[in-house]
């Protein structure tokens, strides 16, 4: 076991390290010419552009520039040097071209939101996905099973930016019932925050429990038909106990895998959502920052989520390989 | 897949008079019963899909929309007009529509002397018809077209990985699982500028990237970032399909490699290729229309269902104007609805297992 754990950190670790030299490579020795990219259409004196040329250490070779960075990451580094050098603590990520902002500041200022975003939307769509799905399988071809296969095609098919709207359209705008989206911290405001960002986790979360529901029925009903949960109704538990201590646990466990490993499918989700619903989060300063070319910060949101779902890659892996005894370690 | 001229291009066939015929089993099942007709799955799957009124509707619903999109400039020419004419004199002085929803009318009698079945655009007046009509068309042709290399790119990985297996398994199974561990969507937007710098002028300045150089970009972004899913089917098929006798006696013909994996192995996975094929159309319009939402897609003045989407985001707020958001998100939504719907049906037709 213990060997299986240090092997798949390993390859987790390999892999991190391959995705960071080539998101390096795709950002800094891709673009024909990044600091003219950086300038994007305004016209950058011949000054600024050495200055952004000599900052980015664009005059060095390649793997110096790689391995800077990576050092900046870890122990912090001073960029530049001479009376422009500025000096950037681990964890250093650069700095923004915009506003010459520290680049780990503003993922600091959005993370939050995003944390807030994602944790309430999963508490909807895992909520939504098994109890509909689980009451869907329980009572297989009744009206509630039909009600929750309509559920999750539609919901497939809808989307976050077209649904966000129109539920801040009847919500805000129509009853006037909720204020608009907005982010409170919930140490300031538990209330504020929770009422602020009640859409988006509707939102974001119905689209995704289409999903879950899906599959918790599928799982339910592939589950119920084991011969040990046949063995347990044939030694007279009741159909609750049945259902719920046997069936719902052994189905629950993959469901809950998936989740964890569908991490980067929603990290898009919650992109999408901060900005149908304006919200200052890390996705949102990263499609600025896209559109802007503002490629310290991209670099460093596209590292950030690839740690994010690799490390969540490599913990529900494990969970799993612990929780379900029928995994085998080879 | 019946012609025997090119199959032995390399030579390795002694004579002609080995008809590989018989080794195929593409059309398993031969006519054994005497009284009773033979059918091939493929025949049992196309009759159990005309049977399922679900995907015959959904069907119909693709066929129109594709139609739609394909014949956009006559029903431009049928409609007389266009979707990039603007009239001021449709709005009224804040810059909304006259009239009601979103300036929806069938009569002539109005400025621009048309009828705007579905409104027309705030602050530009200009008809939103004619904006769905071919931005439907840009969201199919990226997502065709998209979907149609990254299957193709997947296809082939996943024949060669499984069917090579050793090192080149190892490698390319490697390469997958390391792809898949990229945000894609995040990667998708962060890619597309980058790409666009190196396609427009030397100079690094992507504002001058034509628009069909942007959906250029967006194909191929789409299609190298999403063939992974096909690769890891198919060499999931191929792992189990090579061990079949079938195979062994077209090695033991002296048939060559590519002959045993394009001509033997492919047609078997006709069936999961085509059902992975019509669910991964619908994720690549969802993808297109978010991108362009987000603004980094697909940009003005080239017509896109995201797009009219994220403008009409912006009348939302004190809803001067829903609907020029309500309908192209009503016409996305029946879009994928059907592809999703045609999907599903498709892969329960083509289960063997599956008797109804």
């Amino acid at each position: 076991m213990l060997r299986f754990f240090i092997r798949r950190a390993l390859l987790a670790v390999l892999t991190l390290f391959a995705i960071s030299v080539s998101t390096f490579l795709l950002f800094f020795a891709v673009p024909a010419n990044p600091v003219a990219t950086m300038c994007g259409n305004r016209i950058c004196p011949e000054s600024t552009q050495k200055q952004i040329t000599h900052d980015l250490g664009l005059d060095q070779p390649l793997i110096t520039q790689y391995t800077e960075y990576m050092k900046g990451v870890f122990v912090g580094r001073t960029i530049g040097s001479g009376p422009t050098a500025k000096e950037c603590p681990a964890p250093c990520l650069g700095y923004s071209f915009r506003t010459g902002q520290p680049v780990w500041d503003i993922i600091k200022n959005g993370l939050p939101v995003s944390m807030s975003i994602v944790i309430g939307a999963a508490v909807v769509w895992l909520t939504i996905g098994l109890v509909l799905g689980t009451a869907a399988a329980l009572r297989r071809g009744g009206a509630l099973d039909k009600f929750s296969v309509g559920f999750s095609l539609g919901g497939a098919s809808m989307q976050i930016f077209v649904l966000g709207p129109i539920l801040v359209a009847v919500f805000v705008y129509g009853l006037g019932w909720l204020p608009r989206p907005t982010y409170t911290s919930p140490l300031v405001n538990p209330l504020a925050w929770a009422t602020g960002l009640i859409l988006p986790w509707v939102t974001l979360g119905a689209i995704n429990s289409a999903l879950y529901t899906r599959l918790s029925r599928a799982q339910m009903l592939e589950t119920l038909s084991e011969d040990y949960v046949r063995t347990a109704r044939a030694k007279g538990l009741t159909r609750r106990e049945v259902n719920y201590r046997h069936a719902l646990r052994a189905a629950i466990t993959p469901i809950v895998t998936i989740a964890g490993l569908d991490i980067g499918i929603n990290l898009g989700g919650v992109v999408i959502t901060e900005t149908t619903f304006n919200l200052q989060g890390v996705g949102r300063y990263a499609v600025q920052a896209i559109n802007d070319l503002n490629l310290p910060i991209v670099m460093a949101t596209v590292l950030l989520a690839a740690t994010f779902i690799v490390v969540a890659n490599v913990v529900v892996d494990m969970l799993y390989a612990t929780i379900d005894p029928r995994v085998k370690l080879s | 897949m019946g012609g025997t001229t090119s199959m032995w291009a390399d030579g390795q066939m002694p004579s002609a008079d080995l008809d590989p015929g018989p080794v195929q089993v593409a059309d398993a099942k031969p006519a054994e019963a005497k009284a009773i007709v033979g059918r091939s799955p493929g025949q049992l799957a196309l009759m159990r899909l005309r049977r399922d009124r679900t995907a015959v509707v959904s069907f119909w619903v693709l066929v129109f929309f594709i139609l739609v999109a394909v014949l956009a400039p006559v029903i431009q020419w049928i409609y007389g007009y266009n979707a990039t004419t603007t009239n001021s004199a449709l709005l009224d002085d804040s810059g909304f529509p006259l009239g009601y929803l979103g300036g929806i009318t069938f009569s002539t009698d109005n400025a621009s002397h048309h009828i705007h079945v579905f409104g027309v655009e705030p602050t530009l007046g200009r008809d939103l018809f004619m904006q769905v009509v071919w931005g439907m068309q840009t969201s199919l042709k990226i997502a065709v077209t998209a979907t149609v290399v990254s299957t193709i790119l997947g296809v082939v990985v996943g024949i060669v990985s499984a069917y090579f297996g050793g090192w080149v398994d190892a490698v390319i199974s490697w390469i997958i699982d390391y792809m898949l561990a990229f945000p894609f969507f995040l990667f998708c937007l962060a890619v597309i500028p980058v790409i666009n710098t190196r396609l427009a002028a030397p100079g690094g300045c992507h504002c001058d990237v034509s628009p069909d150089k942007r959906v250029l970009t967006i194909i191929i972004v789409f299609s190298l970032f999403g063939w992974m899913y096909t690769a890891r089917l198919v060499r999931g098929q191929v792992l189990s399909l090579r061990e079949r006798e079938y195979v062994d006696a077209a090695r033991a013909a002296g048939a060559p490699a590519r002959h045993i994996l394009f001509r033997q192995l492919l047609p078997n996975l006709w069936a999961p290729i085509l059902v992975s094929f019509s669910l991964a159309v619908p994720a690549t319009i969802t993808a297109e229309a978010a991108l362009s939402f987000l603004n980094i897609g697909v940009i003005e003045p080239t017509p896109d269902l995201g797009r009219v989407i994220n403008t009409g985001a912006q009348f939302i707020v004190g809803l001067p104007d829903p609907m020029y958001l309500v309908i192209p998100g009503i016409v996305i939504f029946i879009l994928v609805l059907a592809f999703n719907l045609f999907g599903d049906a498709m892969r329960d037709a083509l289960d063997p297992r599956s008797t109804r």
